[in-house]
Parts: structure tokens; sequence; C-alpha cells
């Protein structure tokens, strides 16, 4: 028997189901706590004081308490309002791999508020304020332009770009939170009291951060950033050093596209200027005409132009020059602007045939702002002391990048050497029995063996058209885009196949987020 | 240089900027409410707690509110269960409610090969009752059965069950809690004479000893591990597992037995304590029953043997049963790594033996003690109406049927005198098409039913599949004919029941997507498109069914008759079955069974149960030489992922691939490392899948987490012949390059 039409009776459940009446219904408990009902969980985890002078706060992990629940990590999200999937906490496995009995341990970690913060030492625009009370490095979000060069200068993998915002974000232990003397959002929500917040003092911290110590096995040495978190309870197998579990894990790291594309191109533009300059200085019978200088002002224009796709708020872009006194990429960014200028100059004085003497002085200031660039290049590389991007193999690199385009036209028998010497060089590197970088060597044969094949497929065809080039000169542009094509399969390399340092993952980790993924 | 760094140094400072609109999303200001500093974005007005939909452990979240919906949540300060704390799902509860692949309308099809097409309710009811209605017609009752879930609260099930059974005449209906708790169901039963969890989480806290077994607490139910570090007994840890797990770590003692030498331990640990005279002799005398019996029967196990099967050695056996017999308070754990297994029924009853015969039951720190899977699989024990009739009643017994129809005002006629069909019968019967149509409600077997190389081929064979859950995009959803969308937890009212027999509360919080209706709702709907409106007419709000099942309750064991209604269990911080009427109010947080040494059997006393142990049905061989384990991944996974998958912070705290862990000395003899990808084949299956490498499984034993589709592929469908709960956790298979 229905007693009402059905159709009405659907309207009533479908309105019924969209009213709220939790708030009517049930009581309100804590409508007039004074402070938070989760204080007493935590009261003893956090200092009583503010850190003293030579004083700062630092997180204390103890890693037998951790039972890897990860509620740090979702308590991080939730409690600081972060986007979907950011938290600026992790939770990795350390464990022993060949023991017959294994040994794991999880390990909790987020920034480690280094007393020589590497991100702030790198950045250009002095987006990282370490304060002058508490140690905590933070991130001021609006005077970054995104330019990520933090995610590669961290060495803990701390800084994570945001692609809706255009800029990092980061772990500021939530200072708020202890001014008023609450916890942390990951110290309030660990169950097992694993996370502290504990005062410092800033000279043990460096004396303790040498060259042989690290924070946990597999990490860099502290002496780089003198990290002030503190593990304890490390447990060490003594057979065995534990490793992180995802140690095996081959996922190549980030491409940065547009680095890839700015790097080959201003080199290439410093070599075209380079090799111009020599052979009017020196009057060599095979000085092009001023198409060549103009063609290299072109492709330094481009790669200069291509950087700024790197940058997630390229409008804030003009802050760079504020970081210069500590920042490689600040001074990068200034001399590839003053060199814009001076390539500038130098065509002008070619374009009104001026007399040669101050072409050539003209030049060489060029070509000196050209080389100073690519210096500075290499710096801001090597500054992030990955092994694979070490100073004299990342000066090999671009230099050899330099000459290998840049003598394209003007001296193919050189071009043909450079590259020749660079293949020779990156197969050493990519061969897992001799290699110096065995998990980079894995990276380009594995995942990234289709880069590397493409890498020495055109390297190999650019060699032999220089080569052919010296008797047929037409063959000179075909050169140049072969060498350019080739140099930016090896760039991609450059960037992908690096082992990036960070902090013990999971097990084959999912990468949201992180630094390493395609 | 100091002049220039005297002049720069300012202008510099100047130009950093420590605010602005991207600084301001992150701004935190005080919540109120004793929440402390929430972000100013999400702050709240209003903040209410519930009970957590995911796992058992059923803690409870404050719930912060804006205009009465929900945008953010906390775990409750001062609940008994969780104080303060919660795991990452619960956490991230809130999340899988916004995803994108919510089913928003009833979807329909005309013909499997055919997309759906969104239909409205009237045609989604009416397609409903007249599709199931002619197979019943034509196969007669039989014919149509329902999956439920242990996901959707008591009411629900209630109602679900109540319309199925008494409304459309069903004679068959289970739920996934068979893949879960039906062991501790039966073995509990059979054993106490109810299946009644003894215990209160305060156990946790009050041991000296806790012995878990087959329970990876750290990472399955992450705050029942935060009740045990809250032990200041300085307790006595032992992990009995197979594998090196988390909890492993973290135990004072890990037991590395053989996969599958469980019951052999148990009666082995019996005998020597019967040797050693270990025993509560008048525990046993006035409160047991056939101990004499299992005497005879465990003689048959002594240490040497023992010691040969479970790879334990002998010393270690023979401290362990010290350590048990010691009089001090010791509790027994256990959950799928018992119940999820060929012989598992005896094997809870072997480990209920061991807390019986030290008279570790009824005290404070002891108990045999289930930790339950699902967030309500303990209210679908007792009010889903599939193997028990309504409030733990018994189909088969003429009394309870008469007690249960005049209770609810039904023709006794209405309810069914039979049995339903456990889960794997069930399947049985749609493969030999004698099950012409299903009901599938929150639940995805088309992921999670074991040894299913083809689960959707057969679910292609039934007439008509009705699926009912909050995405449609699920395995299961995507094999049905009829769509209806389910709203989820947080977006309805009712209450669930934790492991420790614990009622709580959910509350509407949330605006469910679309036209999707609470299952309560869509149950109502269908009740009145089938026709038996007014039979069901006093069920019209979850509260109202709430108080139909305290009705149902009274004079059982589960007896909760003296609740005051949704108020009382939201203020008391929930209430523990039982609670009859009459009971002085409020109750006390933390209760547990047989204090008084008075089981539920008609002798009133607790039985010991045992049984000859059954060969291992699928051991490895020549052929396929390795033990598959199977279990969870990580605290951040739940199940097939159909909600945790939802959540990026989530996923980003799950492993992103399958993958298989292997010992060292099996990777070196079959040449693979961590990070190769190998081909694993059971008599069932071969999956392709990512090799890591950890002795953490031990040498002869791979593991695979359950999260993942292929999982189950190579898993073998055997079951325990009492509880009819699958095998998950043993299998044979080999790894090839």
């Amino acid at each position: 028997m229905k007693l009402v039409p059905a159709t009405s009776l659907i309207d009533d459940l479908l309105a019924e189901q969209q009213s709220l009446t939790a708030v009517e219904r049930f009581s309100q408990f804590h409508s007039d706590a004074t402070e938070p009902v989760q204080a007493k969980y935590y009261q003893d985890l956090i200092p009583l004081s503010r850190p003293g002078e030579g004083e700062q706060y630092a997180f204390e992990v103890d890693l037998d308490a951790c039972s890897g629940c990860k509620a740090c990590v979702t308590a991080c999200h939730s409690l600081n309002g972060l986007d979907e999937g950011e938290s600026w906490r992790d939770v990795g496995t350390l464990y022993t791999p060949e023991a017959d009995t294994a040994t794991q341990q999880t390990v909790t970690t987020a920034c480690h508020h280094c007393s020589d913060p590497a991100c702030a030492n790198g950045c250009p625009t002095l987006a990282y304020d370490k304060d002058a009370e508490t140690g905590i490095v933070r991130h001021l979000d609006d005077q970054c332009i995104g330019c990520q060069y933090c995610t590669l200068t961290c060495p803990y993998d701390v800084p994570k770009y945001n692609d809706r915002l255009g800029i990092v974000r980061k772990c500021d232990m939530c200072h708020g939170r202890l001014k008023e003397g609450e916890a942390p959002a990951c110290v309030q929500a660990c169950p097992n009291e694993a996370i502290k917040i504990r005062i410092v003092s800033v000279s043990a911290v460096s004396e303790r951060s040498t060259p042989d110590t690290s924070l946990l096995p597999g990490t860099v040495p502290s002496s780089i950033t003198r990290p002030t978190t503190t593990f304890l309870n490390l447990r060490q197998d003594a057979d065995e050093e534990p490793a992180a579990a995802d140690r095996a894990d081959l996922t190549p790291a980030h491409r940065h596209t547009p680095l890839v594309f700015m790097l080959v191109m201003t080199q290439a533009a410093a070599g075209l200027l380079l090799f111009d300059w020599i052979t009017r200085a020196f009057s060599f019978s095979s000085a092009p005409g001023t198409w060549h200088a103009v063609l290299g002002f072109i492709v330094c224009q481009v790669g200069l132009a291509g950087a700024t796709f790197h940058l997630g708020r390229p409008l804030q872009g003009w802050r760079s020059f504020l970081g210069w006194r500590k920042s490689w990429l600040s001074r990068e960014i200034l001399v590839f602007g003053a060199w814009a200028g001076a390539f500038a100059a130098y065509l002008g004085t070619l374009w009104l045939e001026l007399p040669q003497f101050i072409e050539l002085a003209v030049g060489a200031g060029a070509v000196m702002a050209g080389l100073t660039g690519v210096f500075c290049s290499m710096m801001v590389y090597a500054f992030t002391k990955r092994p694979f991007w070490k100073l004299s193999h990342t000066a090999t690199r671009f230099g050899l990048t330099t000459i290998a385009i840049g003598a394209s036209f003007t001296f193919p028998v050189v071009a043909a050497a450079a590259i020749a010497a660079k293949l020779a060089f990156e197969y050493y590197l990519a061969a897992e029995s001799c290699s110096p970088f065995p998990k980079s060597a894995r990276l380009i044969k594995g995942p990234l063996g289709s880069v590397w094949l493409s890498r020495l497929g055109l390297g190999a065809i650019a060699f032999f058209c220089a080569i052919i080039s010296i008797f047929l000169p037409i063959l000179e542009p075909v050169t140049l885009l072969l060498m350019i094509a080739s140099e930016l399969f090896a760039r991609a390399l450059y960037f992908q196949a690096v082992e990036v340092p960070k902090m013990p993952g999971g097990i084959y980790p999912s990468h949201e987020h992180s630094a390493t993924h395609h | 240089m100091s002049t220039l760094r005297r002049i720069t140094e300012p202008l510099l400072s100047r130009a950093r900027t420590f605010s602005g609109p991207l600084t301001e999303q992150l701004v935190r200001e005080p919540g109120a409410f004793g929440l402390g500093q929430v972000p100013s974005s999400l702050a709240p007005e209003a903040t209410t707690s519930m009970i957590c939909g995911f796992c058992s452990t059923g803690c409870s979240l404050n719930v912060h509110l804006r205009e009465g919906a929900a945008t953010n949540l906390s775990p409750a300060g001062d609940y008994p269960v969780n104080i303060g704390m919660a795991c990452p799902k619960g956490w991230e509860a809130l999340a899988p409610l916004a995803s994108p692949d919510r089913a928003t309308t009833p979807l329909f099809r005309e013909s499997r090969d055919q997309n759906f097409a969104p239909v409205d309710w009237s045609t989604a009811a009416k397609t409903f009752s007249t599709r199931m209605k002619s197979v019943i017609e034509e196969h007669g009752p039989e014919s149509v059965a329902f999956l439920s879930t242990g996901q959707i609260c008591t009411e629900e099930m209630a109602l679900l069950g109540a319309f199925a059974k008494f409304g459309m005449g069903m004679i068959h209906g289970d739920g996934n809690t068979r893949q879960c708790m039906a062991t501790a169901v039966r073995a509990y039963k059979e054993s106490f004479g109810f299946d009644a969890p003894p215990f209160t989480y305060a156990d946790f806290e009050e041991s000296d000893m806790l012995v878990l077994v087959g329970s990876n607490l750290c990472i399955a139910h992450p705050i029942m591990w935060q009740r045990v570090l809250r032990n200041k007994r300085n307790p006595e840890i032992v992990v009995i597992d197979p594998r090196r797990t988390e909890t492993a770590m973290q135990a004072t003692r890990h037991i590395a037995l053989q996969p599958k030498s469980d019951l052999v331990l148990f009666y082995g640990l019996a005998n020597l304590l019967i040797q050693k005279n270990l025993l509560d002799h008048s525990f046993i005398k006035a409160h047991t029953a056939d101990f004499e019996d299992f005497k005879t029967h465990v003689a048959a196990f002594p240490i040497d043997l023992v010691s040969e099967k479970t790879g334990i050695s002998a010393e270690q056996l023979e401290s362990l049963a010290e350590l048990i017999g010691s009089g001090k308070r010791v509790s027994f754990w256990w959950t799928m790594g018992v119940n999820q297994s060929y012989e598992a029924t005896r094997t809870a009853q072997s480990i209920i033996n061991l807390a019986l015969m030290t008279g570790n039951i009824g005290k404070p720190g002891t108990g045999a003690n289930s930790i339950t899977g699902q967030c309500n699989a303990m209210g679908s024990r007792l009010f889903s109406n599939t193997t028990n009739l309504l409030g733990g009643h018994d189909f088969t017994n003429p009394t309870d049927r008469e007690k249960v129809a005049s209770t609810l005002g039904f023709p006794v006629d209405r309810i069914p005198d039979q049995n339903s069909l456990a889960y794997d019968q069930i399947v049985e019967r749609v493969k030999e098409g004698k099950i012409k149509a299903l009901w599938i409600i929150a639940t995805n077997p088309s992921h999670s039913w074991i040894g299913r190389k083809n689960f959707s081929e057969v679910l292609s064979k039934l007439d008509f599949l009705v699926v009912q859950d909050m995405y449609h995009t699920t395995d299961t959803a995507k094999a049905a004919d009829l769509v209806l969308p389910a709203a989820g937890w947080g977006e309805k009212d009712g209450t669930l029941i934790n492991s420790e027999r614990r009622i709580g509360i959910v509350k509407k919080v949330a605006k469910a997507p679309g036209q999707a209706l609470s299952d309560f709702l869509i149950f109502r709907l269908l009740a009145d498109e089938w026709g038996c409106g007014a039979m069901f007419s006093e069920w019209n709000s979850p509260e109202a069914v709430f108080r139909i099942m305290q009705r149902l309750s009274k004079g059982q064991p589960c007896d909760i008759s003296g609740i005051n209604g949704y108020q009382q269990i939201d203020e008391q911080g929930g209430v523990q079955w039982p609670w009859p009427e009459g009971e002085a109010s409020p109750p006390h947080r933390e209760r547990r069974l047989f204090s008084n040494g008075k089981f539920f059997t008609k002798e009133k006393r607790a039985k010991f149960i045992f049984e000859t142990i059954t060969p291992d049905p699928e051991p490895p061989d020549d052929e396929y030489p390795l033990r598959l384990l199977t279990g969870r991944g990580t605290s951040a996974q739940w199940h097939t992922q159909t909600r945790t998958g939802k959540s990026g912070v989530l996923r980003r705290l799950s492993p992103r691939t399958n993958h298989i862990e292997v010992h060292p000395k099996d990777a070196a003899a079959l040449g693979v490392n961590s990070g190769d990808i190998v081909k694993v084949s059971s008599r069932r299956s071969t999956i392709e899948i990512l090799v890591f490498v950890t002795s953490t499984v031990m040498q002869g034993t791979v593991y695979i987490p359950m999260h993942e589709e292929t999982t189950n592929r190579l898993t073998l469908a055997v079951f325990d012949p009492y509880s009819r709960q699958p095998s998950y956790k043993s299998c044979a298979v080999r790894i090839e390059q």
C-alpha cells in the first residue's frame, strides 16, 4: 500500500540527503576551551622556553618509537591546509638488504632547519629566512619566483615545487604554533611520541657535522648544510650498514626541460662568439661573415628567453639579482644579462664596421662575459655537491658543449674532436662496470635508455658530419643542428641520470610531489 | 666593502617580502573548540565528532564544520579509543568524498556491451524491482542474493537484511566480512556460546605480556599500537608471524614460525603448559568444559615435533610456555594471519584454549582477543541478518524466529527458516548459473575475491547485477547492469561497532554529490517500490532503526536496550555492548566480558575445542617452490583502495606499484635483484611484478600486498570448513625472469 506517490518520496529522500543537521542535533564539545585539548599529550614533547643566544629549535626523532604509521605526514597536510597531495613530512624505511634476518626501521623526516641551509645559500631571491631567534628556516612564499633551484641544492629533497602556485613551499616547523606553546602538527599527531622539538646548541651542531658524519645511512655528509635534526636509536647491524628501501628504485630525476634548453643554447652561443672572435683576432682564413655573430646572438637570446619558462612566476624574475652575494644562480643571471648587452655591443661594432681594435676589444669583453656566464652555470650545479655534477665533470661537459657547437662553422676539426671527447667521457660514465656513479649508469641504461641511444646516435652523426664538413663546408649548418640536438639529449641525461640525494624513502615510493618524477 | 654592505643591506632587506597573497594561503589562527591553531582558510564555526569509517579500531574524528559542512578534521582529543590520535586514513577520511569519479546518478544499461546511461531514481527503483521480481518468479527465491559489506552503518545493514530477506523474500545474502571476520565469529560462538570478543582496549595497557598472532598492528591498526605503547607495566611483547613486520621489529620477542604451522605451535604450547603444570586449575574446573579431552589431544604434540614443524627452537618454545604460564596478565590478540586460513577456526580456538587454561580471561590485561578488520564488521556480525538472524539470533531456531517476528511486528512466515549460503557458495552458485541476480553493496569482489582469475566472467553469467557504491569506477561497478549511487561515510547518520564492542556514531557532515543517496535511503526507496513500504514504515530514520535494534537485542548477550539514543552514545564517548536496560547510567568507559567467569553457552562454561590438523592444501613443491603470503602493504592503504586511492597524500604514502618481497638467498638463486620485473605464477594465473629483495620474508616465502588487483589472481580459493573464510595467506608460486 503506497501512501504517497513514488516521485514525492524520491524528492523527500533527496532533500533529506542534502540537509546537514549534525550541528543542531549534537552537543558542541569544548566550546569554552581556553587551551588545545591535545596539549596534555604534547606538552612534554616541546621545550618550555624559547632558544637562547647560540641556540635554535630542532626536530628530534626516536627511530625506535616510529612504527611507520605516517600519521605525521597527513597531519602536516591537514593542520597546515596544504594542497592535495602536499605534505612537508615524509616517511621512509631503512633495512638491511642482505642479512639473514632483517632489521628495518621506519624514518619520519621533514626539513632539518640546517645551521648552514643550502636552500638559502643558493636562493637567487633571498626567499629563505633563517630566523635569528628560533633558527627555523622559513620560506618566504611571496619572495619566491619559482626557479626551483632550492629543490636542487637541498641535499635532503625538502623544498617541493607547487605547480598551482608556481612557487616552492616547505616545512616552517609550525613556527606560529611553537610561539603559542603549541606543538607542530607532526609532533601533535604522532601516536608514539616519536617526534619532539628540542633546543640545540648551534656550535654543537657545527661540531658534530663533519665530512664523515651523516644524519642516517645513505644521506649526504652533514658538513654540507649542518642539519639540526637528531635521529636517536638507529639500529646498527654489526655486519651490514642499513640502506634506504628506495635505494634500488630507478626513477629518473626531473628533466627541467627549460634549463636543458637554456644551458645548451647559452653554451652554444658562448662558443660561437668565442670562435667568431678568435677567427677575427687571429685573422684566420676561416673567419665567417657577420651572420655568424648574428647567429650566435640569436641563439643566446633564444636560450635566455627559454630560461624564463623555468620560472613559476616569471614576472617576479627581477628579484633574482638579490642573492648575488651567495647565489651562483643569481650571479649566472646577472652575468648572462650583462653578456646579452655586451654581445649586442659587439654586433654593433661589426655592423658599424668600427676599427678592428674596437671590434676586438668589445668582442673580448663579450667573450669574457659569455665564458664567465658559462662558468657561473658550472658553479650553479657544482654548488649542489651532487657527485654526478661535481665541478670537474660539469666543467668538462659544459666546456666541451661550448667548443663542439661553437666551432661547428669555424673549426670543424675542433668541433669533431670536442664531440668525440665528450661522447667518450659520457660513455665511460654510463658504463656500469667502470662508472664512478653506478646508479646513474643504471638509470642511463635502464629507464633513460632511449634518451641515451638518441644522444649516442645523434652525437656520432654530428661527429661524422663535422669531419665531412671540413671538405664540404655546405654541411656546416647541418653539423650545428645535429650538435645542438645531440647536446640537448646529453643535457637531459645530465639532469635525469643524477642521483638525487635525499632522506630514506619507502619501497617503490610514489613520486607525487617529489623532485624525482618524470 | 663594509661601506657597500652598509648601503646595500637595508635595500636588499626592503626588497624581501615576508607577506602577501601567497603567504596568506598558509596563515594559521586559533581554531577555538579546543583545537589549537588551524589553517585560517579552513577555520571552523563548529565541530562535531564521529567515528572513522575505515577500520575497526573505531577512532573518533573531530570534524571541523563551516555552515554545517565538513572542511577539515583532526582526531578527537579525549575519546576512550584513540586518545587524540588517528592513522593517515583517518586524517584523510574526508578526501575520498570529493573524488571526481563519485557516482552521482543511477546508471543503467540494457545489455553489457552497451555503455551506461544515467537514469533517474524512479526508473532505477522500478528497474531494480521488476528485474529482481521477474528472476524470483521464474527461478524461485534462491535465485537472487546480495553481497554486503562491513563498511556501512549498522542501521543500514539491518534495513538491508530485513528488506532483502523479510521483504523481498531472499534466502541468501552474505557480506565481505566473510573475508575478514567469519573465523572469529565461528570460533567465539563455539567456544563462548556467542560471538563475543571479550576485551576492551585498556587491556593493551594493562597486560604484562601481549601475544600478537598474525597481526601487524603497527601498520594495520596503528592506534591500537598507540595503546600498547601506553602500557606502563614494561610488558613482554611477543609477535608470532612468519614475516619480520614493523610490529615484529617493535616486539621484545619475534617468533618467526614457518607459515601454516600456527596450529601445531599452539597445541604444542598447550601441551607444554600441561607438562609444566602452568595451569589455572580452579578456573578450568569452575568455568570450562572438555579440558580432559583437550589434554589427550595435545599430548600428541611433543616439543620436538613442534620444534621441527614450526622451525622454533625447543628452548624458545619452553621459554614462551613459561612466560604464558607465569601467572601474570597475558593477553592474546589475533587478526588476519589467523582468520584467513584453511583451518582458521580451530587455530583461533587454539589461542582461546591457551587463555582458558591459564585463566587469562575476564581480568584486566588478559583475553583471547580477535582484532576486527572493517569499521563495522562487528555491526554486521550482529545485525546484518546474513549469518545470524537479526540481533545474534538463529534462523533455524523457531523460538528465535517467533521472537524476532513479534518484536518487528512481521508475520513469522516472512522469516526464512534456513541459513544463508556463505559468500563462496554464493559465488559458486553464480558460476553454476543457479543464482541469476546479485545485488552488491559497498564492496569490490572483482578485486578482492580470492583466486579470482576471471571474476568478471563469473559476474557475466548473471541475468541482473546491481552494484551500489560511492564510485562508478570500481572493478565491480564496471561489470554491473544497474549502478546505484551511494552517499559515503560522512554523508549519513548511523552507528558503527568497533573491535571492543563499542557503538559509536557517524554523522552527516557533507552533502552527497548529485543524486547520490545514503544506503539507508536507497533501501527505503527500494522497499517502497517493491511494495513493502508499509512493512517498514517504522524504519524511517537511522535512529528509529537503532531503537528497533535495541528491542531485538533484549535478553541477548549483546543487549543494548539501556542506551538512551544517539545523544548518549555521542556524549559518553561510545557505549560498549552489552548495556541492558536498568543498568545505572552512565556506563563505565572501558568494560570487558566474562569477569564473573560465566560464558554464554548453555552450561555457562567455555569449551575447549580442537581437532586433528588438516594437510596444507597447496604446499610448495618442485613446480611451484615458493610460498606466497599476502596482506596489508602500508597504513595508508585500505583494501582495494577505492577510497584511499582518492587521496593525494595517501597515494603518496603508498608504493606506486605492486611488488613482491623475496628473500636475498632466493633472489640470488633466481638471479633477480630489486627493481627487476619478474613473472610470478601460481596454478591459477601469472602476473608481472617488481621485485623487492628483503629478508623480512623468510627463505622459501614471498610476500605481495593485497591492494593491487593482480594479487588475488594468484591466491588459492580454499576455505575454512567452519567459517567459510577464504585462505588468503598461503599458496604455492614460482618466479621466472
